[in-house]
């Protein structure tokens, strides 16, 4: 019954040249690294980060991004409960800690707790896949300085650090 | 018939328009209501990923679920909050929470008013309210036409539809609305009416045009205009001359659903009606932007309207799935050569019709008998066409 068909779509320049695009993307490529890495020299150089996470490729990759972004020093804990012997080991030097929040035993909120105990200025950033509106309030109001939702960029963590370096909480 | 104009401001991406079209009815009604506005459109690109738009909007759902108010994520990522009796502190603490989730971020460690946010009691600040959304809705309108700029070739064509449109608006079209109903036929029982659509007649509408415009000639033409028809037939028709007997069905684009125009009608028909609405989505459309029109067929299911999925081919029926297409009804065109069909071929449309639900089929465009013969045979027992309407008014 109806009296009209397709609606016209009108597409873009489809035909740019490949190369063209090529060019664009290379380009583009080396202006991100360019500010990444001047970025990264800026917020995480000369700090020593503990990274507590027990899925290890998250643990992995967030160690990587740290020494390419200069950490004076990246130490890996699988737990909460590993990095608080860590932390009070005093082995290694840690002026910042990230951790997950969904560990096995202690999680990352408790852990938040028993380091603040200790250590009330250390500066903490809790890194989640949790983006529900009840997980951030519950991080806001427990007092974690910072919050990441997973999956993180190297751009975003120093953005973060930045932060915490002028407000550890 | 009803005096009201269509607005003929610029449009804008469909939820600026639908926001646009809120604010202007809350113009009556502010009191108690304030709004929040979270310019994350300023924010650096690095905070404008969208786990950072879904975090923020997560949190201010739950605001709105609380307040019962109304969230706008607009297409620039700025996101608007509508609320009534949202108190102060409630507004304070959702403000720092938001702001909890970019730090890090210049723009949202900055306290001034405006930057990050802009908070409006619309008791005392509706008009700067509204200028404010005016704002931004023209500067995406202009974003989204620079963007969408159809090619040289076609502009003449836009500037006729144009006058067209123009045209119609100065004309009573109430007389080019047609209604055909569709009937229940079972062997040996009286043809019971089920529902009526209401349709604006080519023929008709160029009568009324009286020669301007050659619509039988152009398509392209009319095909442009469909939207325009589409807001006539829900904003300036006037239902109650119509008669609200049975159901009613009405055509309807896929945009037409986002514009302000639908949004006015659902308000004035109200909660009641919907129920006994279908709303008729062309088998085109769905071809065109099938994942628009699941999201479609979703929201209207939502609102309380029953879905016909129009201009179905015997041929492209088999190739159908109707749970996965989420339809109530579907209108198959009747076509000549479906008398033509050999065993094979009716065996695979018995079985699409078997799939489907003979229930729920309308065979349309019925021109003579052989049509009802024809969908008996194979279990279809709701029927539309001139032929019926002819049959049923001499009976």
């Amino acid at each position: 019954m109806r009296r009209h068909s397709v609606p016209i779509k009108y597409c873009g320049a489809f035909s740019q040249n490949i190369k063209d695009v090529h060019a664009v993307l290379k380009r583009y490529g080396r202006a991100v690294r360019g500010a990444t890495e001047t970025l990264m020299d800026s917020a995480v150089s000369q700090l020593n980060v503990l990274v507590v996470d027990d899925d290890d490729s998250m643990r992995h990759l967030l160690c990587r991004m740290l020494k390419r972004m200069n950490a004076a020093g990246v130490v890996a804990t699988a737990s909460g409960e590993q990095a608080l012997r860590q932390l009070e080991s005093g082995r290694d030097p840690v002026d910042i800690v990230i951790a997950d929040w969904n560990m096995p035993g202690m999680s990352g909120l408790e852990l938040f707790k028993r380091v603040r105990s200790a250590k009330p200025r250390m500066p903490f950033l809790l890194v989640t896949g949790r983006d529900d509106a009840a997980s951030i309030v519950a991080a806001r109001t427990t007092g974690i300085p910072a919050y990441v939702v997973k999956p993180v960029s190297p751009q975003e963590l120093n953005a973060k650090i930045a932060f915490l370096r002028k407000n550890p909480g | 018939m009803a005096t009201q104009t269509i607005n003929t401001a610029p449009k804008g991406p469909p939820t600026e328009n639908i926001l646009m079209a809120y604010v202007d009815e809350l113009a009556g009604k502010r009191a108690g209501y304030r709004a929040i506005c979270f310019h994350l459109s300023r924010l650096s690109p690095l905070h404008r990923a969208e786990k950072h738009v879904q975090a923020a909007t997560n949190l201010l759902m739950e605001v709105v679920d609380r307040f019962g108010g109304r969230l706008f994520l607009l297409r620039g990522l700025d996101v608007v909050v509508v609320c009534k009796g949202i108190t102060a502190k409630a507004i304070e603490e959702t403000v720092d929470t938001v702001r909890y989730l970019f730090v890090g971020e210049e723009l949202a460690e900055k306290e001034a008013e405006g930057d990050f946010c802009s908070v409006f009691d619309l008791e005392i600040g509706y008009p700067q309210f509204r200028a404010a959304i005016r704002r931004i809705h023209d500067s995406e309108a202009k974003k989204l036409a620079a963007e969408t700029r159809p090619p040289a070739r076609a502009q003449s064509l836009h500037s006729r539809v144009g006058e067209l449109i123009d045209a119609l608006s100065s004309l009573d079209l109430s007389n080019a609305v047609q209604r055909q109903t569709v009937w229940a036929i079972y062997a040996g029982k009286k043809p019971k009416p089920k529902f009526d659509e209401l349709f604006i007649s080519i023929d008709r509408l160029q009568k009324i045009l009286d020669g301007e415009f050659d619509l039988r000639k152009d398509k392209q033409l009319f095909q442009y205009l469909t939207q325009s028809l589409d807001k006539y037939l829900l904003t300036r028709l006037v239902w109650e001359q119509v008669g609200l007997a049975r159901p009613v069905s009405i055509n309807i684009n896929m945009a037409t659903l986002h514009t302000p125009e639908f949004l006015k009608f659902e308000n004035e028909r109200g909660r009641g009606w919907r129920g006994r609405t279908i709303l008729e989505l062309q088998m085109a459309d769905l071809w065109a932007d099938i994942a628009e029109y699941q999201a479609v067929a979703d929201l209207v299911k939502q609102r309380g309207y029953l879905r016909c999925l129009d201009g179905v081919k015997h041929q492209a029926l088999p190739c159908l799935n109707f749970e996965h297409l989420k339809v109530d009804l579907v209108k198959l065109i009747w076509d000549e050569a479906m008398l033509q069909l050999d065993q094979s071929a009716l065996r695979i449309l018995g079985k699409a019709i078997a799939a489907c639900g003979p229930r729920r089929i309308v065979l349309t465009r019925c021109g003579r008998q052989e049509a009802i013969r024809f969908g008996h045979a194979v279990g279809i027992h709701l029927f539309q066409g001139w032929h019926l309407d002819r049959l049923i008014a001499i009976e």
